[in-house]
């Protein structure tokens, strides 16, 4: 969605225009269930997250707040936050993980659960990340977002952040390399 | 930074192998986002409705209160009461009437007085940068109804545009604020979608205005460019060069209404037009060579101004 497109929307949104609320939600919650998944690999959690996004952003307009321009940003911004929350409120992310890897094993192929094995792998890293850190890597590797589309969403400069971005991936290039030392050294 | 890029990107990548959303889930979710939004609308709607239900039945005590004989000082103190009231309640509503208005609309300067008043207010800079953002934003939008409609542009927006866009400018470079940079993005985003509006308006209406605003906008969103590919490059200099933009500014527009003046003028005298040249044709102005030329002889014209890429009055036929 074009930048001027989504300030049109938004303006009718604030009107609550259902047609614009509906075009909003067509064109955003498919965006915002993949960065869930993405982030989290699972799909009953990647649902609440857009339900609970979308229904915070409706209580936001009825109050009349919510975004000022970049709806795009504040959407992800929001479903951003509820996925730290719910991590911090239900369980850790690990345990999370590990219930997902380990919910059936047996009735998938080898080569996906190696696949699930490493994306797990890279998820429980990226959320050893600090917060800051870990959506800057996500919006800029896993969404290809351009800086100042990041620094919007996240209300930095630029400058802070490629600072994020280059910190976190050489904590994540750090910790990858930890890990592959100790699997080698068990071995 | 390549390097572990490739490494990390490579197990980043494998992230984006996600099974996309169910169309069922999709449409369920879709509904219930729909219902949530209809009675908010309708929470909305029903408040506004309550409000004036009634209010007659509700008020019936101030009635009962009223003497029938009321003595002059009450009857003083109720019309100063009701003046004022009145007076200040009916600026009110065209203040807030005037906040939905098009550049074109009769209440547009009120909401334009509007603004200036509130900015007035504002005492921390950086609040203020905010709301002027905003407010760049108001005539993007303006702009574009104008494109919708096919309206005539009016010379109000394309100044106040300009007006908007330097002393953001200057604000934003002068201050020392972080934040400053970011808000410098929205406005090279306001920037770059008013000229993509101006080039749709191009086509039909050329006017000495149009074109003077798209030029000075496409010389500031080169400026904007220039601070934040290098955020070390010196705030000094880029103040400089907006201030020389301003000053080819306030040269062109004193100039343009010199030759307005000239043009009321001219009949009143002899009835033949007169031709009183205050400089050259040809000649470039002290300013760079980039502002508008002073009216010169029609048998002059042809001789000079050919490689003069000036904008406004000066670049076309008096």
């Amino acid at each position: 969605m074009k930048l001027f497109e989504e300030q049109k929307l938004l303006y009718r949104a604030k009107e609550m225009d259902m047609e614009a609320l509906a075009m909003i939600y067509d064109s955003l919650s498919p965006e915002l269930f993949n960065y869930s998944m993405k982030l989290t690999g699972n799909v009953q959690v990647s649902e609440d997250c857009v339900a609970d996004t979308f229904t915070r952003f409706l209580k936001a307009l009825g109050q009349k707040q919510g975004p000022r321009n970049y709806l795009r940003a504040y959407l992800y911004r929001m479903a951003h936050n509820w996925i730290v929350d719910y991590y911090r409120r239900e369980l850790t992310v690990f345990e999370m993980l590990d219930e997902h890897i380990s919910a059936n094993p047996a009735s998938q192929p080898d080569h996906l659960l190696d696949t699930e094995a490493a994306q797990q792998k890279i998820r429980s890293t990226l959320w050893k990340l600090t917060e800051d850190q870990r959506q800057v890597v996500s919006l800029r590797f896993l969404e290809q977002w351009e800086f100042h589309e990041i620094a919007v969403s996240m209300n930095k400069s630029v400058g802070a952040v490629k600072a994020l971005l280059h910190r976190g991936m050489e904590q994540l290039k750090g910790m990858l390399q930890e890990e592959a030392e100790v699997n080698n050294e068990k071995i | 930074m390549r390097k572990y890029n490739q490494e990390v990107q490579e197990l980043l990548d494998l992230l984006k192998n996600t099974n996309p959303r169910s169309i069922e889930s999709k449409k369920i979710g879709r509904a219930a986002f729909l219902t949530e939004a209809a009675k908010i609308k309708q929470a909305v709607s029903d408040k506004a409705i309550s409000r004036h239900k009634g209010w007659n039945n509700k008020t019936s005590w101030f009635s009962r209160t009223i003497r029938k004989e009321t003595s002059p000082m009450y009857t003083a103190l109720i019309s100063a009461i009701l003046t004022i009231v009145l007076a200040l309640g009916g600026t009110g509503v065209t203040v807030a009437a005037a906040q939905n208005s098009n550049s074109n609309d009769f209440l547009y300067p009120v909401k334009l007085f509007s603004e200036d008043m509130r900015l007035r207010l504002t005492a921390d800079p950086s609040a203020e940068l905010q709301l002027q953002a905003d407010y760049l934003i108001r005539r993007t939008t303006e702009l574009y109804q104008i494109v919708t409609d096919g309206e005539s542009v009016p010379p109000q927006l394309m100044t106040r545009i300009q007006e908007q866009v330097t002393t953001m400018l200057q604000q934003a470079f002068q201050s020392t604020d972080p934040d400053a940079n970011l808000v410098m993005e929205q406005i090279q985003a306001q920037v770059q979608l008013q000229l993509q509006l101006m080039q749709q308006l191009n086509g039909n209406q050329e006017n000495a205005l149009l074109l003077q605003t798209r030029t000075r906008l496409e010389e500031q969103s080169r400026l904007m460019e220039a601070a934040l590919s290098d955020p070390l490059m010196n705030r000094e200099q880029l103040q400089q060069q907006l201030q020389q933009q301003i000053q080819q500014q306030t040269q062109q527009q004193t100039q343009q209404q010199l030759q307005e003046q000239q043009q009321i003028n001219q009949p009143q005298n002899t009835g033949t037009p007169q031709w009183e040249p205050t400089g050259t044709m040809g000649q470039q102005n002290q300013d760079g060579g980039s502002g508008i030329m002073t009216p010169a002889p029609p048998n002059s014209f042809e001789s000079g101004g050919g490689s003069n890429t000036s904008i406004g009055n000066g670049g076309h036929q008096p």
